[in-house]
């Protein structure tokens, strides 16, 4: 397989990963688009590193969670992104109307988080231990334990809320 | 809602992209590369261009400097030459620095921590280049006079109370803009952090 074959096939492998980033760190579709094309276009820029990564799956939640965090404020002065109608990006509205609606308040009460604590809750979403969310977002895992706590209790609440 | 009912939402969230058709290959690599192309366009090309035009004027510069006769012309015009060839250069290489952040390497605390410090690097350098263009503006027009043939330009009073005083202000008026520009700039950096807490 050649270079760009390997990295399509990352890509496709992983598309759902990154759709869920870019739910949680973005307002709108069109930034989500925007955010989704950064993060295929950084993966690509340093796919070299990918082939020599230990962990894979670490190194694209970490390139994810970067490139969100870094792209943010950056609307205005953006490079603009390709218009591509071939790209959906709307997963969710397939789902049932009762999946969607409570999936909608799940993503607006993360978004009220802190960037890092976002990409936390969505780490322990995706079933990471609380080693491997210390690796990739950098703080040691007793740290986490305690973010994770403080999180779900505001999580909680918000969602209770709704 | 609680955790568990949290996870399970969320996994039949990933169930459902997983089933997802697989974006095509082309589109990816179109997607890919035009974004590569506009990127290299938007930021790299102004910069590119602005670099070869100063080194152009800083090869002129060069052959021409003996022909300048007043010693004093000769010590501006290399003064000059070495600030069109050294900015230019700090430019490209403050650029590459910025879009060379390992995105892939660092954890996100320690990207945008160091992501704050380029833009405070960025913010000083901007301050200082802002002193060195006035400086230039002003020292490149009497050996650029000279070299006209308008050597006696500079005696004249207009000079001084027309030409420098309007490339004086376009100059802070432009510094002024760029300051402010990296100012914004940033305090988005520190929200960035702050957002981290």
């Amino acid at each position: 397989m050649n270079r760009e074959d390997e990295f399509i096939h990352l890509i496709q492998q992983n598309q759902g990963l990154i759709y869920k980033i870019t739910t949680i760190y973005t307002r709108d579709r069109e930034e989500q688009k925007d955010l989704y094309q950064e993060i295929v276009y950084q993966t690509w820029k340093s796919f070299d590193q990918f082939q020599k990564a230990s962990k894979p799956s670490t190194w694209l939640y970490r390139v994810g969670m970067n490139t969100a965090i870094t792209n943010l404020n950056r609307s205005k002065k953006r490079v603009t992104a390709v218009p591509l109608d071939g790209m959906e990006l709307d997963f969710a509205d397939e789902m049932e109307s009762g999946m969607e609606e409570r999936l909608r308040s799940l993503y607006a009460e993360i978004r009220k988080l802190g960037l890092l604590d976002r990409g936390i809750v969505f780490l322990f979403l995706e079933g990471k231990s609380h080693d491997e969310i210390a690796e990739i977002v950098g703080i040691s895992s007793s740290n986490v334990g305690t973010r994770l706590s403080r999180i779900k209790d505001k999580l909680r609440k918000g969602l209770q809320t709704n | 809602m609680e955790l568990d009912e949290m996870k399970s939402l969320w996994q039949n969230l990933s169930v459902k992209v997983e089933k997802q058709e697989k974006i095509q290959k082309h589109i990816l690599m179109e997607m890919t590369k035009k974004n590569y192309q506009n990127r290299l366009n938007s930021i790299y090309l102004p910069e590119i261009v602005g670099s070869v035009i100063c080194f152009g004027y800083a090869g002129y510069f060069l052959f021409q400097i003996e022909k300048l006769e007043l010693p004093i012309n000769q010590v501006l015009a290399i003064f000059n030459t070495a600030l069109m060839i050294i900015l230019p250069m700090i430019s490209l290489w403050t650029l590459a620095r910025l879009n060379g952040l390992n995105i892939t390497e660092e954890s996100p605390l320690l990207l945008v921590e160091k992501f704050k410090k380029q833009k405070t690097f960025f913010w000083k350098f901007q301050q200082f280049n802002l002193i060195l263009s006035g400086l230039f503006a002003v020292s490149i027009l009497p050996p650029l006079a000279e070299l006209l043939g308008k050597k006696d330009l500079v005696m004249e009073p207009f000079f001084w109370l027309i030409y420098v005083p309007i490339g004086l202000i376009s100059i802070y008026i432009f510094g002024k803009m760029t300051v402010r520009k990296y100012k914004k700039s940033l305090q988005q950096a520190q929200q960035l952090i702050e957002g981290m807490e």
